[in-house]
């Protein structure tokens, strides 16, 4: 039985997705590369949300969806949409956005439904009007800037359909839940093989074939099952393109959003956690690295920035790449690159993101680091390319799935690792290793190549044999051979989260159930390969100030939870009550990260986030906005005013708090 | 006061809140984690979940182990764990209560035939260690 309040949950999803389709119609109308069929869309999707918001009983999501249905009707008997309606139309979505995710303002929503109704009513005037000018064979005709052409209106009834996807809702942890039954029957399928061979011998013809098919069925079974979890890019690039025409309006720019790849599927869980960074690689695109139209013309480039979005798959990863023409990164920096140093290590380097002022010259580097750091997370890599004057390129290479994975499993200290199959190379013996610039190397047929003991990037020991195999690993573009007891070769493994207690850790992916039942450690190629030759030690003057973090609630309950989470973490909390407190605390002491309320008396929290992002010495300060405001809109408005995080206290958990600000603050 | 679980650990008996415990599972196989604090033993396979097992002598400041002959499965989400203990013993329904203000991971003690069994605070345990592997 479903309750009512599934069902209206289930309406606000799924009219927040028609929202999001509606502005995207818009925007390309607004940039005169709308869909043929624009108007007919636009009015299917305003049609729909009335019909189920009808349904539901959220009134003022179908006054304003009638509304906009009828100025879009009107839109149909003229045969395009005048894109002067763009505006109020956008404008109306934005109101039916807030609607749907339940913050209605009755007032505001009779407002502008009362205006696409006087609109309407003037629409309808004019297609008279000019119904007639076109008898009298005049050119009279409405003056569209870039008129779009609707194939003529036909009642619904009678217009041809595209056949609907059929689709269905379920539970993302159903999901999960399946493909954990899976991973046990495949386990289940090994020990009985194991059964089945000793009792009755390998050559029990019947046996094997029974096994062999029981082979194929869990594998087909498995690959369903993965499947299931990947999701569109369009996900997250969705909302996107109102951002940035949004953004740009207020940076005084002018940028055009190419996005192109995004029906490109993902890993559910590599997805949500990309929404962030690519945003805020967007962000940053706009801000610092696209001119101001004058800027641009000045130095005989287009008006009109481009903002490319890209993803494609490359084998088992998929790329995505955020490419802008603007003025790159800063020749001082790119002439730090160098062996072993590449450009995105320049531009993650602590001392450069705490070095506010070299930050802001560079204008990259704002929260790249708290970005890549992500990205490694999810056993991807980051890289930045840059043309000086010309252009800036991120690219990111992820995983496709994170449920799914080869691995090659190695022996080292008595103990089996996994090591992804994507991030290997190649498997070699250690003959005689030589040492080139202080560190244990090998010769490959690659050139030198610096050799890491598995256990001791482990932060482990053990004893290391004589002529020892090792496995040549590369992730973000460098190499390391990784030392062990023995190659076992390679198995497709579903990977398990090593928990909100040991995923702490950075060395490790998660973990994998053997047959046996036994479980194996799956390390990361990324923490391989920076552990190359280093050990990395806290400095004592890292000890000396622990990470200090800014509370900002003007509720105490909400305040002292999350001092109480924080401390218990190990962080130095200091609390403010409102925006000016902080902001006053903010001057006078440092302080590693922000996490604010957004609805505070005297000072908002956007207003607070605005005046750090306006600051010199403290715009790279990392903000997680937390706010009891589960609106798109908001999370956008957060968004763009800076914040690189956005928490809603109702789906508030201390590991979401406590994973956030970890992965923003460096710990 | 709530029923609890009496363990012993390190030759000592405690109490664990039953509203804590999921399950007690026999021995089983636990892969250790290297990098982890050394109060963390490692994983076990619960069921296809990884479930990491700790110390909990070695919490409390009995000599360290390496085996884990019973785990008591503990949740305080979204943290599950398994504490290794010696043996799980029975069960405990409430009796006389002794504070013990000076011991944090240890606030109270229940009087059984006249021996203090020290009631184990999971919350405390489970901070410790959050912290000592955040750091």
């Amino acid at each position: 039985m479903t309750s009512e309040a599934e069902i209206l949950a289930m309406f606000r999803e799924d009219a927040a997705e028609q929202v999001d389709a509606i502005d995207r119609v818009l925007l390309a109308v607004e940039q005169g590369n709308g869909p043929e069929d624009a108007v007919d869309a636009l009015f299917r999707h305003a049609h729909s949300i009335k019909g189920s918001a009808g349904m539901v009983g959220v009134d003022d999501a179908y006054t304003l969806s009638h509304s906009m249905e009828n100025l879009l009707a009107q839109a149909r008997r003229a045969g395009a949409l005048d894109v002067a309606l763009v505006g109020p139309l956008l404008a109306a979505s934005d109101v039916l956005r807030a609607v749907v995710s339940g913050q209605a303002d009755a007032q505001v929503v009779a407002r502008v439904a009362g205006e696409l109704d006087e609109l309407a009513a003037a629409a309808e005037a004019e297609v008279g009007a000019a119904a007639e000018a076109a008898d009298e064979g005049g050119d009279a005709a409405p003056e569209a800037a870039a008129p779009v052409p609707a194939p003529e209106p036909e009642p619904d009834r009678e217009a041809p359909r595209a056949p609907e996807p059929r689709t269905m809702r379920v539970d993302a942890e159903r999901v999960d839940r399946l493909l954990d039954a899976v991973g046990e029957a495949v386990g289940h399928q090994q020990r009985l093989r194991h059964a089945v061979f000793s009792r009755a011998g390998e050559d029990d013809e019947d046996a094997t074939r029974l096994l062999r098919d029981g082979d194929r069925l869990l594998s087909d079974l498995k690959r369903e099952a993965v499947e299931l979890r990947m999701l569109p890019l369009t996900t997250i690039t969705a909302p996107l393109g109102r951002a940035v025409r949004d953004l740009a309006a207020a940076e005084g720019k002018e940028v055009e959003l190419v996005v192109t790849g995004d029906d490109t599927h993902l890993d559910r869980t590599v997805l949500e956690g990309m929404r962030e960074c690519v945003a805020h690689l967007v962000r940053n695109a706009i801000a610092h690295g696209i001119e101001s139209p004058e800027e641009r013309q000045a130095a005989g480039k287009p008006p009109v920035g481009r903002l490319e979005l890209r993803a494609e798959p490359r084998g088992e990863r998929v790329a995505i790449e955020v490419v802008d023409d603007g003025r790159g990164v800063s020749p001082e920096l790119v002439a730090r690159v160098g062996p072993g140093r590449t450009l995105a290590d320049v531009l993650t380097e602590p001392g450069l993101s705490t070095k506010r002022t070299v930050t802001a010259v560079a204008g990259r580097g704002v929260g790249l680091d708290a970005v890549r750091r992500h990205v490694e997370s999810l056993r991807g890599t980051a890289e930045i390319t840059s043309e000086p004057g010309r252009s800036t390129r991120v690219s990111l290479l992820l995983p496709l799935s994170l449920a799914l994975m080869r691995v090659l499993l190695v022996d080292r200290g008595g103990q089996t690792f996994g090591i992804p199959l994507a991030d290997v190379e190649e498997a070699i013996v250690v003959e005689d290793p030589t040492t080139v610039g202080g560190a244990r190397s090998i010769v490959t047929r690659d050139g030198f190549v610096a050799l890491v003991d598995l256990v001791e990037a482990l932060d482990g020991s053990a004893p290391s044999s004589a002529r020892p195999p090792a496995v040549v690993v590369r992730a973000g573009g460098e190499r390391v051979a990784v030392l062990c007891d023995e190659i076992r070769g390679d198995r497709e493994v579903l990977v398990k989260a090593l928990g909100p207690l040991l995923g702490a850790l950075p060395a490790y992916l998660g973990g994998a159930i053997e047959g046996d039942g036994s479980v194996v450690l799956i390390v990361g190629a990324t923490h391989l390969v920076r552990h190359r030759g280093v050990r990395h030690e806290p400095s004592a003057a890292d000890a000396a100030r622990p990470v200090t973090l800014l509370v900002v609630d003007d509720q105490f309950t909400v305040r002292e939870l999350q001092r109480s989470i924080l401390e218990a973490a190990g962080f130095r909390v200091v609390t403010a009550r409102t925006g000016r407190e902080a902001w006053e605390l903010l001057r006078g002491e440092p302080v590693d990260g922000v996490v604010t309320d957004i609805e505070m008396p005297e000072m908002d929290g956007l207003e607070l986030l605005r005046a750090i992002r306006l600051d010199a010495g403290l715009r790279t300060l990392p903000v997680v906005v937390v706010t009891s405001r589960a609106g798109e809109d908001d999370e956008r408005r957060g968004l763009e005013a800076g914040a690189d995080a956005y928490i809603v206290k109702d789906r508030f958990d201390q590991q979401a708090l406590l994973s956030t600000v970890r992965r923003l603050v460096a710990v | 006061m709530s029923a609890e679980l009496v363990v012993s650990v390190g030759g000592e008996r405690y109490t664990l809140a039953v509203e804590n415990v999921l399950e007690v599972t026999r021995a089983q196989a636990v892969t250790p984690v290297p990098g982890a604090p050394s109060t963390i033993l490692g994983v076990q396979n619960l069921r296809g979940q990884l479930l990491p097992v700790l110390d909990l002598g070695a919490l409390l400041g009995h000599a360290p182990r390496t085996d884990a002959p019973c785990s008591v499965v503990v949740e305080r989400p979204p943290i599950r764990v398994g504490f290794a203990v010696d043996a799980a013993l029975e069960l405990l329904d409430g009796g006389t209560r002794l504070p013990m203000p000076g011991s944090r991971l240890v606030p109270d003690a229940a009087l059984v035939d006249g021996a203090p069994l020290g009631r184990i605070d999971v919350d405390a345990i489970l901070s410790d260690v959050t912290g000592s592997v955040a750091a």
